[in-house]
């Protein structure tokens, strides 16, 4: 009895403790959190030898900073609580939260003074020194680093001459530098974050500017821009666009365009097309920001499916009781068209094998190069072997840690302005060139298999509705047929189309008034274009040209109708035209002018060759609504 | 596993690591591979990666820790979207210890790389 009473006891004790414990168990961040502050008071209490003092001082600048980013992570973690659980919270609860909240938020001002205390301290009284401290930091060199100076915030903040808002929402070209720079101001502008941790990919990200900075390679200092496949005009049917083509693609969220001239007809309209998703729209007004509209359709299969699909209005501004003016009245609305795309081979799913061969290959290559010239960069402890780079980092820390919100960007491009690329050792250049071989074939890779997906087949299926004045309104069904070539930058487009009218009614009657003309049909037109557009010039200069041109047969099946209603005899018949232009770029700004020259053997109404010019702008707004909503 | 620096870890001989990638973000194509001390390639999307640290193997010594021995472990993740891939990834110890974590965004079509440095004592 006794042994089982014994037994009993303690096994309550035993699984009492462990339950204990695991009621007890932290989270990681506070785990951390708990052995930084011991790590620092020891730092702090102990009375430091000479020769470590740098060392040690070192250390307390970056075990403060990743204290301080924690503290600030853990006030923002329960400030989402108790925005969250408001209305069930208890006033004690709510106290709690405060007084947290309080003691946190000292802890880290405290933590920010220490840090710019300890490194503006003079020497002396057991201060940290400038004084000659030599420090053992290991290493396979041998080298013995000359002192660090001691640092306290510059007073250069830096210069943001890089907007990263626009980088990031491609609303100007921007390099691979560029990219990976507006990386770091993304992360250090983090909640709780105001530090550049070397932690995760930190290092590699820095290797990269050095590397960019030091050899200027293509690959990282060259910028490229977005593909072709976008169709932004009004579509060539509509009556109102200066294309011959259509091209296929679907945009995501509203494009906008104002073209000057037709080619269909012989009078001079203005025409206005919106072209949407259906999917992009309504999360717009949703009010959610761009990269989450994306994410969103994504797992969904009727979004999906609406994410294939597209919609535009065309408006002639010619028409109405205010000509000249666009008024969005139905008078104006010239078109109304739907869109589906049947088969888009430029997914990169369908390049599995590709991908997996670039892996396998380059990118293995990559890691292997890495993981061996890494220890040549930095020491078993992941810091710089060199004194320079030490010392950059420090600095850059305490300057990170002192700057307010809105000056981050600026201290942190000014900071990487100013890394001493040419100071470095020659054993960091000779691993910071082996990586940059490294990186070079691996971005060769990447874009054979990025070419190979773009040069995929879109086929794409559009309904357009014409809206006409007098004449017999039109319902067009067109196919739009896109391929790419190996290389990725030449793009082809072929459309094949029908046209029938709606209503055969004001058309049977004035042929009833006008017996000599023949009986019409239901089948008014059909035809067929195709294109080729080049794209080439300096895109990170002026931007990137495109040089178009293209070829389209119409078979007029039908007598034409003028504007009036009235059906011209004898016009029906074959209509070629051939089209050249050239797309040039506004420089940094969204903008593009299209210009062009098309040559016909006569137009619908009139059998004499003509010649006509057209231009215009066009904007997508794509890039604008990602400015204002930005993640 | 005890973590001393950022992605500066002190293990016990012996000690399994085992690392689990996922990719978040954007959609992209699973691209992510590994070179350790004696083997490399690439990762399989939803099996972690687990690594033996043991001493018996040939590295240099550490010069951290008395009769230990060092080595790095190097993970490169590739992205095939344009912008807006991320992959998280979570390292724990087979013998206890906090776990680390980390998050690799997309910046550019370049890859993102993390080094591991180990010492096994």
């Amino acid at each position: 009895m006794r042994v089982i009473t014994f037994t009993i006891i303690l096994l309550t004790l035993v699984f009492g403790g462990v339950s204990t414990t695991y009621g007890q168990a932290a989270s990681p961040d506070l785990q951390r959190i708990r052995e930084l502050r011991e790590e620092i008071r020891k730092r702090e209490s102990t009375q430091t030898p000479d020769d470590l003092i740098e060392l040690n001082r070192s250390k307390l600048i970056e075990r403060r900073a990743e204290l301080r980013t924690l503290l600030k992570n853990e006030m923002a973690k329960v400030r989402k609580h108790q925005t969250d659980m408001e209305p069930i919270l208890t006033p004690q609860e709510t106290e709690r939260i405060t007084d947290l909240l309080k003691t946190y938020s000292a802890e880290v001002d405290r933590l920010g003074g220490d840090m710019q205390r300890d490194l503006a301290a003079e020497t002396g009284g057991g201060n940290p020194s400038s004084e000659a401290a030599e420090s053992n930091t290991g290493g396979s060199t041998g080298t013995t680093p000359t002192p660090t100076p001691a640092l306290s915030p510059s007073s250069d903040k830096g210069n943001a001459s890089l907007d990263c808002n626009k980088v990031t929402a491609e609303e100007v070209p921007a390099s691979e530098l560029d990219q990976i720079i507006c990386g770091f101001v993304t992360a250090a502008k983090q909640p709780a974050s105001n530090s550049l941790i070397l932690g995760s990919d930190g290092r590699f990200e820095l290797v990269k500017v050095l590397i960019a900075k030091r050899f200027t390679p293509d690959y990282l200092v060259e910028v490229s821009e977005a593909r072709l496949d976008k169709q932004i005009g009004a579509s060539s049917l509509s009556g109102v666009s200066p294309s011959l083509v259509t091209h296929g693609g679907v945009p995501a969220i509203l494009g906008f365009a104002v073209e000057n001239g037709g080619l269909e007809r012989s009078t001079n309209n203005n025409a206005i097309t919106f072209r949407g998703n259906p999917i992009g729209l309504f999360n717009a007004f949703k009010n959610k920001g761009f990269l989450e509209n994306i994410k969103d359709s994504e797992s969904d299969p009727l979004q999906r499916f609406l994410k294939k699909t597209s919609f535009a209005f065309t408006f002639n501004t010619d028409r109405g009781r205010e000509p000249g003016t666009f008024t969005g009245s139905s008078q104006q609305l010239a078109s109304v068209s739907a869109r589906i795309e049947l088969i888009n081979q430029r997914v990169p799913s369908l390049y599995i094998k590709d991908w997996e061969n670039f892996i396998a290959n380059e990118a293995q290559n990559l890691s292997n190069v890495i993981n061996t010239q890494v220890k040549q960069i930095f020491d078993q402890r992941g810091r710089w072997r060199d004194e320079a780079m030490r010392i950059w980092y420090d600095q850059l820390q305490v300057d990170l840690a002192a700057a307010s919100d809105a000056q981050v960007s600026g201290v942190l491009q000014g900071a990487l302005n100013k890394i001493p690329f040419n100071d470095l050792s020659p054993e960091t250049v000779k691993a910071l060139q082996s990586i940059g071989e490294a990186l070079s074939l691996y971005q060769s890779g990447r874009d054979g298999f990025v070419e190979k997906v773009n040069s995929g087949t879109v086929l794409t299926f559009e309904y357009l509705n014409k809206r006409e004045v007098n004449d017999p309104d039109t319902s067009n069904f067109m196919v739009i047929a896109e391929k790419g070539t190996a290389g990725g930058g030449v793009n082809f487009t072929f459309n094949g189309s029908l046209t029938i009218f709606n209503n055969m009614t004001s058309l049977r009657n004035f042929v009833n008034a006008n017996p000599i003309l023949p009986k019409p049909r239901r089948v008014r037109d059909f035809q067929f274009a195709g294109g080729i557009d080049i794209p080439f010039g300096n895109v990170r200069e002026f931007g990137q040209f495109v040089l178009f041109a293209s070829g389209k047969y119409e078979r007029l099946l039908e007598n034409a109708t003028t504007d009036l209603g009235q059906v011209l005899p004898n016009t029906k018949g074959d209509i070629a035209h051939l089209q050249v232009g050239l797309k040039i770029p506004v420089a940094k700004s969204g903008f593009k002018i299209p210009v062009s020259v098309t040559f016909a053997n006569r137009t619908e109404l009139i059998k004499e060759r003509t010649v006509k010019g057209n231009f215009g702008f066009s904007l997508d707004l794509d890039t604008l609504f990602s400015k204002f909503k930005p993640f | 596993m005890e973590t001393i620096d950022p992605d500066v870890f002190k293990v016990s001989d012996n000690e399994v690591i085992t690392i689990d990638v996922r990719k978040t973000g954007a959609q992209t194509l699973f691209g992510v591979n590994h070179t350790t001390f004696t083997k490399e390639g690439p990762l399989t999307e939803g099996q972690p990666l687990k690594i033996t640290m043991s001493k018996d193997e040939d590295m240099e010594d550490s010069t951290e820790f008395p009769n230990a021995k060092f080595t790095t472990v190097t993970l490169v993740f590739s992205f095939d979207s344009k912008k807006g891939g991320q992959y998280d990834w979570t390292m724990t110890g087979s013998n206890g210890g906090a776990p680390a974590q980390g998050i690799s965004r997309q910046a550019g079509s370049l890859a993102k790389a993390v080094t591991f440095f180990f010492h096994i004592v």
